[in-house]
């Protein structure tokens, strides 16, 4: 379904925000760039925005804006706000994002921690899907949490890839920083080949669906 | 980081390869391979650099091409640049001649010269002495441009404050420099909260204070809450939102 749009000039009749604070708002990529929609009209080329998520963006800078300043906001806004996320043991299970076996081996190789930041949340969630398809046993867990833990933090913006292979019933997890195509010989088997980028939009998805259950739900009961 | 850098400098003609250096200068003619990062960067001769360009302070004084992105504290052109990547820079001042076949991002923008800009211009401040000329949208908290030289275009601006001035001439003069065209802005849309115009040709002018002074044609005005219009203007058609 199309987004229904709202005009520059009646969403700043809306608001009562000023052309100035649009555009500094914009340059601060508080409003992302893709939803500038440029649209031609009878009175020449007109700027349109996807009405619900404009005014609500709004609505959330104007309310914050004398507490935080721009910059802060911006990094609010910013998809990078991930690394922001810590989510505890309990939330965890209650959300269903990982299991309660891929809990424990992590507890087991990790320390014994209660909460946990979006680093852990990724390989939880890694570890978990390779865990339930089957293609991974116990031992090699710590193997993906081992790479994950020492080079996770590095690879988050970038194009990286995870590869787990098989040969001869040695297992190998290794992160390529580019999704670049790799040539193994032929008693190699690729398990399984997951693109970071792409878990971390499922995971931040999945995380950001379970907050609005979890609003929605605080909500009925008041 | 325990390794120290080391000083780049070309002296006549040669070429270097890239990587961190502390101080590069380039006197004659210097290429240089790759990506650069460094401190500063003095170019007196002409250089040319292959990749991106990070550095805390950039002088040239000659002629520069750089192919990639170009980011620095602060930029000095004082002879002519080309980059061919976007530019950002926290103070960029441009006395000689630039031009930017990607966007430029700066904090306070300076142009005493001429600077043409392929993609979109933002800054919080940008004054404009010189002819400029961009492809995009200019955007800036506060805008001030004296119009000289040839013709500005800007095919957009949005912005708070927008002063657009004619330069003084003398009386005496003024017949003389008239003959030989008025200068001028012309742009698409220009959009701000305090607008004041002078000799600008746009099709359409969307603010809350609207100045509409000597000189310009504008197609239409949209404003909200004051309009004044200058008797040597043509405007269309004005309207209040």
């Amino acid at each position: 379904m199309e987004d229904e749009l709202i005009a520059k000039k009646d969403l700043l009749e809306i608001t009562g925000i000023s052309y100035g604070q649009l555009y500094r708002w914009k340059r601060k990529k508080l409003i992302p760039e893709t939803w500038f929609i440029r649209k031609a009209t009878f009175t020449g080329q007109e700027t349109f925005f996807p009405k619900a998520k404009i005014l609500k963006r709004v609505q959330s800078i104007s309310e914050l804006k004398d507490t935080l300043s721009l910059d802060e906001l911006a990094e609010r806004f910013s998809p990078q706000s991930v690394t922001k996320i810590v989510l505890s043991e309990v939330e965890l299970l209650d959300r269903n994002i990982v299991s309660e076996m891929t809990l424990a081996i992590f507890k087991e190789f990790g320390s014994a921690r209660h909460s946990f930041d979006f680093h852990d949340l990724l390989a939880m969630f890694l570890l978990d899907h390779l865990l339930k398809a089957g293609q991974m046993n116990r031992a090699e867990a710590n193997d993906l949490l081992n790479v994950l833990k020492e080079s996770s933090h590095k690879i988050y913006d970038k194009n990286s890839c995870l590869y787990f292979i098989r040969k001869m019933g040695v297992s190998i997890v290794f992160i390529a920083a580019d999704d670049v195509t790799l040539y193994f010989d032929g008693g190699v088997k690729v398990i399984d080949r997951q693109l970071i980028s792409a878990s971390v939009e499922v995971l931040k998805a999945c995380i950001e669906q379970s907050d609005q259950d979890e609003n929605s739900k605080g909500d009925a009961q008041s | 980081m325990a390794e120290e850098k080391k000083n780049l400098s070309i002296l006549g003609s040669g070429s270097a390869s890239g990587g961190c250096y502390e101080d590069v200068k380039i006197s004659g003619s210097g290429k240089i391979q790759g990506d650069l990062i460094c401190n500063s960067v003095t170019i007196n001769g002409s250089g040319l650099i292959g990749g991106d360009v990070k550095a805390a302070d950039v002088v040239i004084s000659g002629s520069a091409v750089i192919e990639k992105r170009f980011i620095a504290e602060s930029i000095t052109v004082n002879g002519s640049c080309k980059a061919k990547g976007d530019v950002s820079g926290e103070r960029i001042q441009i006395s000689g001649r630039a031009k930017v076949l990607g966007a430029i991002h700066s904090e306070r923008c300076t142009v005493s010269g001429i600077l043409s800009v392929d993609g979109d211009l933002e800054a919080e401040e940008f004054v404009a002495e010189g002819p400029v000329k961009i492809g995009g949208l200019c955007s800036a908290e506060r805008i001030d441009m004296t119009l000289s030289g040839m013709a500005s275009h800007i095919k957009e601006i949005g912005c708070g404050i927008l002063t657009v001035r004619r330069r003084f001439v003398p009386a005496l003069l003024e017949p003389l420099l008239t003959a030989f065209g008025r200068k001028k802005l012309i742009a698409d849309t220009i959009e701000g909260d305090h607008i004041a115009l002078e000799d600008t040709e746009a099709k359409v002018v969307r603010g809350n204070h609207v100045s509409i002074g000597a000189g310009c044609s504008i197609g239409r005005v949209y404003y909200k809450s004051e309009y004044k219009k200058d008797d040597k203007a043509t405007v269309r058609s004005a309207v209040k939102e």
